[in-house]
């Protein structure tokens, strides 16, 4: 075989090699470059939470007793003298036009009165979290927002992680027009929670959306 | 593609000291104005340093052509003093005593250039520094570097030097006119059209731009190219210079593995 003819089969081993090495390369480039990609993506996700773990929380709202004294000027109820009726667990709706009631709405919620006096009753007896509750929730869907502010704190003593008393609690402050109380409190339980419910409430808050 | 451009081509890059295939660029015009411009001065000795293979003796070739009368270039090494001085009183028309007679008959300075100067012992130096102080020859000296273990470093001998041009390795560009000028000057017009800043750059990074090893590179391409052309014809592109021929002379010359 002529040198030259050899030197060609040399030549193409080479090129073959060279292919080899370029497309090694290639994929351990491909590969680090996705990897780092990834990184960098990780990498800036914990530095968002951790910024915002370590913003600094303003205007933070102690929940439970703190609030209670400094929302008393909303505490207008006066308990009724003790009625004997059989507590009802009922499902209220929201009065939808508490100014002008029906007759037949002022029956009920006379009705109302009367199965809340009772709860309050029976709260005041045997104290318990889902009894407040249950209390704040009526008063809510009454309209009473001062006491459904009273009552979604006093569930609240029970558990400050109770989701509902945060809510029921932000919802009626909002409903007051304490539209920045309303936020912030639903603001630190977000941070202490993640509560998804929280959240959407907040968003709608914020957006302006809420009603 | 013919068989008989390529060998036109092989030609050009034979390596030999002809002045009648010097290239002219920017750098190497340089050289040679500096080395004219030192016919109209004093000197003793002019040193030309360059790493061997970057065309110094080529250079010289070309600046004796270029001058008038008075220039003479030893290329060839001498081995022995007394074959210099026969070759010296040769050229000089001296016929017995050598110092004494170039100072009664030499009015107007001569210049002798010796090539490959690195290769001369201190007694044959000794004779250069003697003839050089009668100050009626000029010497320029040609030699691959000036560190200090050079004779010619010695104190006595620095005293003397007038000036030391140093040749550095052409620019990718020049090196690119050197070699289509080349091809051109041996007719090879269709493979000189084809030399390109590419073709060059590969060259290039190999050969750093010694003519030497760009000659050797280039000879060597032309000959694969030829060989295909005339056993394998179908894998020459007419119309370029293949990477293929260009990587396929960089393995033949160990530049790649």
């Amino acid at each position: 075989m002529n040198s030259y003819e050899a030197l060609y089969l040399r030549w193409k081993k080479y090129r073959f090699k060279k292919f080899l090495k370029t497309a090694l390369l290639l994929g351990v480039g491909v590969a680090g470059g996705f990897w780092g990609y990834k990184e960098f993506f990780k990498k800036e996700e914990i530095v968002q939470k951790v910024e915002h773990l370590n913003r600094p929380i303003t205007n933070i709202i102690t929940p439970s007793l703190s609030f209670e004294n400094r929302l008393a000027r909303y505490l207008h109820y006066k308990p009724k003298p003790k009625v004997h009726k059989k507590v009802t667990k009922k499902k209220v709706k929201p009065a939808s036009t508490p100014l002008q009631p029906s007759p037949s709405q002022l029956l009920e919620l006379e009705s109302k009165q009367e199965d809340l006096t009772t709860l309050i009753e029976k709260f005041n007896i045997a104290p318990s979290k889902e009894l407040a509750l249950l209390i704040a929730r009526e008063f809510y869907s009454q309209q009473n927002y001062p006491q459904t502010i009273k009552w979604s704190m006093k569930a609240n003593e029970f558990d400050n992680k109770d989701e509902e008393s945060w809510i029921l609690f932000s919802k009626a402050a909002y409903k007051l027009g304490d539209k920045r109380k309303a936020i912030n409190a639903l603001k630190v339980f977000v941070q202490k929670s993640g509560s998804l419910k929280a959240k959407e409430l907040l968003l709608s808050m914020y957006k302006g959306e809420f009603k | 593609m013919l068989s008989s451009e390529l060998k036109k081509a092989k030609e050009a890059f034979v390596d030999r000291v002809d002045p009648n295939s010097f290239v002219k660029f920017e750098s190497n015009i340089q050289y040679l104005e500096k080395l004219h411009s030192l016919l109209e001065k004093e000197f003793k000795i002019a040193l030309l340093t360059g790493e061997p293979g970057i065309g110094k003796s080529m250079l010289l070739k070309q600046f004796q052509q270029e001058s008038k009368e008075g220039v003479y270039l030893f290329d060839k090494p001498f081995f022995d003093l007394e074959e210099f001085k026969e070759k010296l009183k040769e050229v000089l028309g001296v016929k017995k005593n050598l110092f004494e007679e170039v100072e009664e008959k030499i009015s107007t300075p001569i210049t002798l250039i010796l090539d490959e100067a690195q290769i001369y012992k201190e007694e044959f130096l000794e004779f250069l520094r003697v003839l050089a102080d009668t100050t009626k020859v000029k010497l320029i000296l040609s030699l691959h570097s000036l560190n200090d273990e050079t004779l010619l470093a010695k104190e006595h001998f620095k005293s003397r030097i007038f000036t030391t041009i140093t040749m550095k390795p052409p620019s990718k560009k020049e090196l690119e006119i050197y070699l289509q000028k080349r091809l051109f000057l041996f007719q090879a017009y269709d493979l000189s059209s084809l030399i390109d800043k590419k073709l060059t750059s590969f060259v290039y990074n190999f050969t750093k731009g010694n003519f030497r090893e760009t000659n050797r590179f280039m000879y060597k391409l032309f000959d694969i190219m030829e060989y295909f052309e005339q056993n394998k014809p179908t894998i020459l592109n007419p119309k370029k210079i293949s990477k293929k021929f260009l990587e396929m002379t960089a393995l033949d010359l160990g530049y790649l593995k």
